[in-house]
C-alpha cells in the first residue's frame, strides 16, 4: 500500500466515498415550476450578479434559489449580461472565468463538452475532404460554414478576458460560495453593443414589474 | 498590566479606511472630474464611458451627454474629461480605437500629481492614511487636503478599453441598471 503513488490513491479514494443519491427524476421529466411553498419558480429570467451572490437556496428544491432584493422571488435558472474581467483555474470539465456587471463579480463554469466537439471537428473534417469532389463544392463549404458557428457556441476557449458575454447558466452553491454553471453562451464583441442594450431593457423592466407586483 | 491591554478597544484602522471596490462600477467622467472632496471619490475598479482624446503629450477621457436628465444639468459632449494613465492602443485590446471614438475605459480610479510628472500616484486610501497620520489635528487636515487638491487630479489608471458606437445609449441603460444595483 505504501509503495503507491499519490496518483492510485485518488484514484482508489472514490471508492470510500459516498455519494448522494442521484435526482429520483426521469431524465426527460420537466422539472417542477411551483416550489414545495407554493411559490412558483422562474426560469430564465434576467438578473444582476450582485442579486445572484445575494441569493439563498430553498431548502427543499434541488437548484432552487431565492433572490431578496426583488420580494422573495424563486428561480431556476437566469440570464446574465457581463464583462469577463479574467480567468479561474480552468479544470479537466470546465473552463472557468470571472464574469463583472457593474454590480458584483461571480465566477462562472462552462463545460468542455468533448464528445459534441469531437463530433463537430470529424464532421468539419469530412466537410472539407468533401469540398475537393466535384458537385459538392457548395454544399460543402455551407456544411464548413455551420460547423464552425456551431463551434462558436460551445467552445467556452475562444472566450477571452476583455469580452462581454451574455450567459444562460444555472447557480451553484460550493463551499458557501454562489457561482454559475452555464449552459449556454453568447460572445458579444460588436461595436454597437445592441445585445448589451437589449438585456439592459429587459432586466430593467422584469425589475420594475417585480417591485409593482411587490407593492400591490 | 496584562489585562489592561486587553481591554483597551481594538482600533482597526481598515474599518476607518474605504473598502476597494472590486468590481468594475458604472461611473460618469463627471463623477471622477467635478469631485471637489476627493474624501468623496470612488475607491477601486471603474467602468467609464466617454470620448478618448488623444493630445500630443496625454490621453484624455471626454464626458458623454447623458441624453435623459433635466436640461440645466445636462453638460455637452467634451465639456469635461478625466487625465487616462499607462493608456496605449495595444493595451486597450481594441485595434480599431482612435482619437475622437467612443469607448469603455476600464480601469481604477487614482490621484495624480499635475505638477511634479513622474512622481508616485495617490490612492483614495492613500489619502485617508495621510488624514489618520493627522490625527485631530484640524487644520494640519484641512492644509493637507487643500494641498492635495490643489496639486492632484483625478485619473484613471487604465487596464483595458474598448471602441463602442451607441455610446449615449449604453451610457443612459447602465445608469438605469446602477439605479437596480442599489434599490
Amino acid at each position: 500500500m505504501s509503495s503507491q503513488s499519490n496518483v492510485d490513491l485518488e484514484e482508489q479514494l472514490d471508492n470510500f466515498i459516498i455519494r448522494k443519491t442521484k435526482d429520483a427524476r426521469k431524465p426527460f421529466e420537466t422539472a417542477p415550476l411551483i416550489a414545495q411553498n407554493g411559490q412558483k419558480i422562474y426560469n430564465e429570467i434576467p438578473l444582476l450578479v450582485g442579486d445572484i451572490l445575494n441569493s439563498s437556496l430553498v431548502p427543499n428544491d434541488a437548484g432552487v434559489f431565492t433572490a431578496h432584493n426583488l420580494g422573495t422571488l424563486s428561480y431556476r435558472t437566469c440570464l446574465v449580461y457581463g464583462f469577463v474581467a479574467g480567468r479561474g483555474v480552468h479544470n479537466k470539465s470546465f473552463h472557468k472565468y470571472i464574469i463583472d456587471d457593474g454590480s458584483e463579480t461571480m465566477e462562472i463554469s462552462i463545460p468542455l463538452r468533448p464528445k459534441e466537439r469531437k463530433l463537430i471537428t470529424t464532421l468539419h473534417n469530412e466537410a472539407s475532404v468533401m469540398s475537393t469532389t466535384v458537385g459538392c463544392e457548395n454544399i460543402a463549404l455551407i456544411l464548413q460554414r455551420l460547423l464552425s458557428k456551431a463551434m462558436a457556441y460551445i467552445d467556452g476557449s475562444t472566450i477571452l478576458p476583455g469580452s462581454n458575454i451574455l450567459l444562460l447558466g444555472r447557480p451553484k452553491l460550493f463551499r458557501g460560495q454562489i457561482s454559475l454553471d452555464v449552459i449556454s453562451f453568447l460572445i458579444d464583441n460588436e461595436r454597437s453593443r445592441k445585445l448589451e442594450l437589449a438585456y439592459n431593457d429587459c432586466l430593467i423592466e422584469f425589475y420594475q414589474s417585480q417591485n409593482n407586483s411587490e407593492k400591490k | 498590566m496584562i489585562a489592561n491591554h486587553i481591554e483597551q478597544p481594538i482600533v482597526d484602522l481598515a474599518e476607518k479606511l474605504p473598502k476597494y471596490c472590486n468590481y468594475y462600477k458604472h461611473l460618469l467622467v463627471e463623477e471622477l472630474v467635478l469631485e471637489a472632496d476627493f474624501r468623496q471619490l470612488h475607491y477601486g475598479k471603474c467602468a467609464v464611458i466617454g470620448r478618448l482624446c488623444a493630445i500630443p503629450d496625454h490621453f484624455k477621457l471626454e464626458n458623454v451627454t447623458v441624453p435623459h436628465l433635466p436640461s440645466d444639468c445636462k453638460l455637452p459632449t467634451g465639456a469635461v474629461s478625466v487625465l487616462l494613465l499607462n493608456f496605449n492602443y495595444d493595451a486597450a485590446g481594441d485595434t480599431s480605437l482612435a482619437h475622437g471614438n467612443y469607448c469603455v475605459v476600464r480601469g481604477e480610479v487614482v490621484l495624480c500629481n499635475v505638477e511634479q510628472p513622474n512622481s508616485e500616484l495617490l490612492t483614495i486610501r492613500g489619502l485617508y492614511e495621510h488624514l489618520l497620520l493627522l490625527g485631530d489635528d484640524n487644520k494640519g487636515r484641512y492644509a493637507f487636503l487643500e494641498a492635495i487638491q490643489r496639486t492632484h487630479k483625478p485619473a484613471l489608471n487604465v487596464w483595458h478599453a474598448g471602441r463602442i458606437d451607441l455610446a449615449e445609449e449604453l451610457l443612459q441603460s447602465r445608469l438605469e441598471v446602477r439605479v437596480l444595483c442599489h434599490s
